[in-house]
């Protein structure tokens, strides 16, 4: 075979060559996602079973729903590629993926976001109150230290709100904390008159003016000495 | 004196010639005798101190000893050579003879004459010494002790130390002069600096300077000559030439050293020592001869004091400048009147720049003063008797013996010569009518044999390099020559020859027309017609007289010269007749010669005759030259030589440097063609060409016109092969040869033009050849840079080359140039077996000798290295085609083919290649698989060199015809072979390579990629299952 020949044999293959490694071009990029969308779709079925106790049933009813719908397409997938790989460059295999790629991602997000917003309901009422807890002066060591208690629990779940716990020792700890927060709040018995006070001054609305003329809540504001800590309502 | 044999011997012996003919007066006992019978009596003296008038020897002699009983000192001066010396001791003999005759005058005188002797100080005293007697040596012995005692070596080392002294010490207390200017304070010690070792001191004594020259005048013999020059004296190249072997540090001071160089770079301060130097040099001479300033007046006042008063003593010197103490001498003999002293009369001899050179004082004191030079002589020598006489008085002298001498000089104080040696000879009455004669008073008859009576005086003022025609260059040059060098000449029948006397040749206009008349035959020879010129102008004054007169007065003397008889007839005259002669008798010539008087024509004539008749150089020689050329250019049909084209024959024969006559002055650039030698033909020519020039009416119409005329003609007819092959190249084969090699050349050019073989057609054939070359566009492609350089170099040349041959070939109309048609036989034969013996002949290297290079010089280039070796570039290039052809294989074998047939397999290549670019470039329906954009490839694409058959066509041709060429090799197929397919294909196969070759990578990069897909299908569908198994997990 000539030179000439042979050039032209290679030159008339390549067109053939070409669609086949556009095709593995295609499997390349749809594995390199798909594996990354596996990964999420662990993780966050991960999350759940981590924060099942924690976030509400409902948020996770529907990221379950979601993920139990990523299983679908991806197990159809699978089983019209297995069947024909060549689908890989079909426009319907490509929808699919875009579908599986959107379902991963409000799985991810759908989880994250319920278990900040569980998280942050838990923690939110307290912060205010530890802050005036704190502040209490004399005669308050009791619950002054319960107070620093709260301020710690809450401390340590404020830093696991942005992701959810993806580890049983993330889900663990987090749990912990609650409880320590929760142990810290009913120390302090916060159903008395001057509990209720505290936890409404600590409020955003504050406390109303009314309250102070309850004798047991002025005299121990008094004793706390903390008249110039509260704020109070006025209307 | 010989007897006689015949007339026309020389009728004097040749042994008593320097006797009596001497340069020098002589007046001894001895020669007195032949010094009267020769002696010329004086006329015209000048006497200076009476209004000039002019005065003979006998006035003078009265003027100075009959006058009155007074001290007398007389000058006599005049130039050297004028006869002062001889009128001072014609004067002594008067004196002696006065004496002797016991005249009133002639008792009681002491004389005393001092001649030049050797012209030595010394000689000069030691004369007066002897003169004097003995009476008188007690005076002189200071003087002769001081001369005496004088040696060369010692003389001048004295000398030298006196010069420093005088300028050192005794400059202004002794001179009493003011002090020497402080410029040249340093004179004294440069005289004196390095002693006896070769410093300045040794340059002023050394052979031939001033000092040897001063010391060399004292004491050793000199020449007349030298003895009438000027006293040496220090001239400024004494001082600012000496050689810097004399200045070397080791032997000068640093001092002398920056004198010598002040005297060099100022010329007023060496003008000013050599002024001090030559006042101190008479200064420093008194006291070398141990003469004081006042010794030699106190000697001769002591010696006339004690002649006593009633006596005279009479001093004669022939030259007080010789000394070098003239003026110490002349007031030696200064008049003065002191009681007891003796009368003095001094005749003292001076030469004109020495009577200049004495101070006012003296020329006063002079009481006479006479003259005998200047104008004296210059009328002397112009009137044609009185040389005549002077020469006849020798001339009987020497004829005469001892006895007739006595007694002639006997009576020379009572007259002139009184006895002619002439009454004795046999043939006296037919020599003196052919030689003519001198009659002295009484009848003397002295014939002028060999002279006539014209002949010393023309001669005389023939004399060349003469300052002043005077009586010693007339018996120096023209007598003694005559009588002594050309004794043999006479008795022998050859006298006169003109080679004999220093003279000039005047021209005698139409001289060619005496010669043609009158001496004709083979019996005038060349040496017997100068002769006959050289006598018809010096013996009879031919240059005034026409032809025939000229036949008329030489006739007679023919044979006793030994001379053939003239050709024609002619009436004879003797030279007593020639006065007789009318200028309009029978024998003036029928008209005038044209511009005969014409200053210039008589000038170039005397040149033609100097450089024709005395061997001598030919002076304005261009004129000539100019006359020849013209004559050559207008009087050869140069056209009819068709060895040389009309255009080159007219550039060569252009310039005066076209002739060139043997033995002309000048030398100007440019080459002669034409030698015109030093023979009686091309003077003839010459002489007729001057002559019609400096006619009137520039025709020949004027006397012997037809004679010069025929002159030319019969050289025309001698030498017009000489003149044409003058201007033909050396060897005459060359433009033969060039002219081959340029229609050679023509013809390579055609070939290489029109890549095929020449026509056959001889018609088609010649405008093959004369067709224009190419021009830039169209050059012929050639392979080896060699054959390129070579079809550069024909470009450049084949415009000249089609002129050259078409002036070589081309006829045009008389001396036009040749335009319309050419001869074609010449390039046809050259042409013939071109083709089979294809070549082009190398000219010779000799076409560039000389003045045929311009007209070859189109065909120079081909004597060139490059065109030795054409053959070798031949093969270079066939070598060349068949890299091509294997470069040509070696792609068709890279490209897989076997190469065997290239031809037929490139075909295929091409095809295949073809069906390849289609795949890789696409066509109009199908996208192309690699696109790959490439300029060269892509134009070769468009042009469609691989798709067009006709095109791929062209190729395999071009390939055939190479493989057949480089298997046969003939340098003429190969010329005709056009490569330009081939180098065009070379060129485009190596694009077509490297397109295959970039073909090749971007498949193989392509290639690189498949096969990329590894585990990536079943990563995925593992991946989707895992995602899968949530939904499985959850369930």
């Amino acid at each position: 075979m000539t030179k000439i020949s042979e050039l032209k044999d290679r030159l008339e293959a390549i067109p053939e060559k070409r669609k086949s490694i556009q095709e593995s071009s295609r499997i390349v990029n749809y594995y390199r996602k798909t594996l990354s969308f596996r990964s999420t779709i662990d993780s966050m079925s991960k999350a759940i079973d981590n924060s099942v106790d924690i976030v509400e049933h409902e948020k996770i009813d529907y990221i379950l729903s979601q993920i139990n719908a990523a299983a679908n397409k991806a197990e159809k997938l699978h089983d019209s590629l297995e069947k024909d790989i060549s689908e890989i460059s079909t426009d319907h295999t490509e929808t699919e993926f875009l579908k599986l790629s959107d379902l991963t991602a409000r799985i991810s997000t759908k989880t994250k976001d319920a278990w900040k917003s569980s998280l942050e309901s838990r923690i939110n009422k307290w912060e205010s109150l530890a802050e005036v807890l704190m502040q209490l002066g004399k005669g308050s060591s009791e619950i002054k230290k319960q107070a620093n208690k709260l301020k710690l629990s809450l401390r340590n779940l404020t830093e696991k709100i942005s992701e959810p716990p993806y580890s049983k020792c993330d889900g663990d700890s987090i749990r912990k904390s609650l409880e320590e927060m929760a142990d810290a709040i009913s120390s302090m018995d916060l159903d008395s008159v001057f509990g209720r006070f505290l936890q409404a001054a600590a409020s955003q609305q504050g406390a109303s003016i009314d309250s102070l003329e309850d004798l047991l809540v002025s005299k121990q504001i008094k004793d706390y000495g903390l008249q110039d800590v509260f704020r109070v309502t006025l209307k | 004196m010989p007897s006689l044999k015949k007339f026309g011997e020389a009728c004097w012996d040749r042994e008593r010639i320097s006797s009596v003919i001497t340069n020098v007066a002589k007046t001894s006992v001895d020669t007195g005798a032949v010094f009267l019978a020769s002696h010329s009596p004086f006329k015209s003296i000048i006497d200076c101190k009476s209004a000039s008038r002019k005065i003979s020897e006998k006035e003078l002699f009265n003027d100075i000893f009959v006058s009155e009983n007074k001290e007398i000192q007389a000058f006599v001066k005049g130039e050297p050579g004028t006869g002062k010396s001889h009128l001072i001791r014609w004067i002594k003999e008067r004196s002696l003879y006065e004496r002797k005759s016991k005249a009133k005058y002639g008792s009681n005188w002491e004389l005393v004459f001092v001649s030049r002797g050797n012209g030595s100080l010394k000689d000069a005293l030691t004369q007066i010494v002897s003169q004097l007697g003995q009476q008188y040596t007690g005076h002189i012995d200071k003087i002769k002790n001081a001369i005496e005692s004088l040696s060369e070596e010692t003389a001048k080392a004295k000398l030298l130390n006196e010069l420093a002294l005088e300028i050192e010490q005794r400059w202004e207390e002794e001179r009493g002069r003011e002090a020497i200017d402080s410029s040249i304070r340093d004179l004294g010690e440069l005289l004196r600096a390095g002693g006896n070792r070769s410093g300045p001191r040794s340059w002023f004594l050394r052979s031939d300077g001033v000092v040897d020259k001063v010391i060399q005048r004292l004491i050793n013999p000199s020449s007349v000559d030298e003895r009438e020059e000027d006293f040496p004296e220090f001239e400024v190249k004494e001082l600012t030439t000496i050689h810097s072997q004399y200045l070397r540090p080791e032997i000068t001071t640093q001092k002398v050293r920056d004198f010598v160089e002040d005297l060099i770079e100022e010329s007023d301060t060496c003008e000013l020592a050599c002024e001090v130097l030559n006042t101190a040099l008479k200064d420093a001479i008194r006291s070398l001869t141990g003469l004081t300033g006042s010794d030699l007046l106190d000697i001769f006042t002591d010696i006339r004091r004690q002649i006593g008063p009633n006596k005279n003593l009479v001093v004669f010197i022939e030259d007080v400048s010789v000394t070098g103490l003239d003026i110490d001498v002349i007031n030696a003999f200064e008049p003065r009147h002191v009681e007891g002293l003796c009368r003095m009369v001094a005749v003292l001899g001076i030469t004109e720049n020495g009577w200049r050179k004495l101070p006012d004082n003296l020329h006063q004191r002079a009481t006479h003063i006479y003259e005998v030079g200047g104008q004296n002589a210059e009328d002397w020598s112009n009137d044609t008797d009185e040389v005549a006489k002077f020469t006849a008085r020798y001339l009987n002298t020497l004829r005469c013996s001892e006895q007739d001498i006595n007694d002639i000089a006997n009576d020379r104080f009572t007259g002139d010569i009184k006895h002619s040696h002439c009454t004795m000879c046999a043939y006296r009455e037919e020599c003196h009518s052919v030689f003519g004669k001198v009659e002295f008073d009484g009848g003397v008859e002295v014939g002028l044999f060999p002279f006539t009576k014209d002949a010393p005086q023309a001669l005389l003022q023939g004399l060349t390099d003469i300052r002043y025609p005077s009586q010693r260059y007339l018996l120096d040059n023209i007598i003694t020559r005559a009588l002594d060098t050309s004794y043999q000449d006479i008795n022998t029948q050859k006298f006169p020859r003109m080679v004999a006397f220093p003279v000039d040749t005047p021209s005698i206009t139409g001289w060619t027309g005496f010669e043609n008349k009158y001496c004709g035959g083979t019996l005038w020879d060349k040496a017997s017609k100068l002769r006959i010129h050289f006598l018809a102008n010096y013996w009879i004054r031919g240059t005034e007289l026409s032809k025939d007169q000229i036949a008329g007065y030489l006739k007679p003397m023919l044979k006793p010269l030994g001379l053939p008889d003239f050709s024609s007839k002619t009436e004879e005259i003797s030279p007593g007749d020639k006065e007789k002669v009318e200028p309009d008798g029978p024998l003036k010539p029928p008209s005038p010669v044209p511009v005969k008087t014409d200053p210039e024509l008589e000038k170039l004539t005397a040149y033609l005759n100097d450089w024709f008749n005395k061997g001598t150089q030919l002076k304005e020689d261009s004129k000539f030259r100019e006359l020849l050329h013209v004559f050559l250019r207008k009087s050869i049909k140069w056209e009819d030589n068709r060895n040389v084209p009309i255009t080159e024959a007219l550039r060569l024969v252009k310039g005066r440097e076209f002739p060139r006559i043997e033995g002309q002055t000048a030398n100007p650039k440019g080459q002669y063609k034409l030698d015109f030698p030093k023979n009686e033909e091309t003077k003839k020519v010459i002489e007729a060409l001057l002559l019609l020039d400096k006619s009137e009416r520039k025709n020949w119409d004027f006397e012997d016109g037809e004679i010069h005329k025929r002159h030319l003609s019969m050289w025309l007819r001698n030498n017009k092969k000489n003149a044409y092959e003058s201007i033909d190249p050396e060897p005459k084969t060359l433009s033969a040869d060039s002219l081959q090699s340029a229609i050679q050349a023509l013809a390579l050019s055609a070939v290489f033009r029109d890549r095929k073989s020449l026509p056959l057609d001889p018609e088609d054939r010649l405008n093959a050849l004369f067709k224009p070359c190419w021009n830039e566009l169209n050059r012929p492609e050639q392979i080896s840079k060699e054959l390129k350089q070579i079809v550069g170099d024909l470009e450049s040349r084949n415009s000249k080359l089609r002129e050259f041959v078409l002036s070589e070939l081309g006829i045009g109309q008389g001396t036009a140039s040749p335009s319309d048609f050419i001869d074609p036989i010449p390039i046809l034969e050259c042409m013939r077996d071109f083709e089979s013996n294809f070549k082009l002949s190398q000219p010779d290297s000799r076409i560039n000798d000389s003045f045929w290079q311009k007209r070859l010089e189109p065909v120079k280039g081909f004597t060139k290295e490059a065109y030795k070796s054409l053959k070798d570039k031949f093969l270079k290039e066939n070598a060349g085609i068949k890299s091509v052809l294997l470069e040509i294989r070696d792609f068709a074998t890279q490209a897989g083919y076997e190469g065997k047939n290239l031809s037929t397999e490139l075909t295929q290549c091409l095809r295949d290649l073809s069906d390849l670019i289609l795949i890789q470039r696409g066509n109009g329906d199908s996208e192309g698989v690699l696109p790959l954009p490439s300029g060269e490839f892509d134009q070769i694409w468009r042009d469609e060199l691989l798709g067009d058959e006709g095109k791929r066509e062209a190729f395999l041709c071009a390939i055939d015809e190479a493989s057949n060429l480089v298997e046969k090799s003939s340098d003429y197929k190969l010329v005709s072979f056009d490569p330009i397919h081939l180098l065009k294909w070379k060129g485009w196969l190596r694009v077509i390579k490297d397109h295959l070759t970039l073909i090749d990578r971007e498949i193989s990069n392509e290639e690189k990629q498949f096969g990329g897909e590894g585990n990536s299908r079943s990563d995925l569908l593992e991946e989707l299952n895992n995602i899968a198994k949530h939904k499985l997990d959850r369930s």
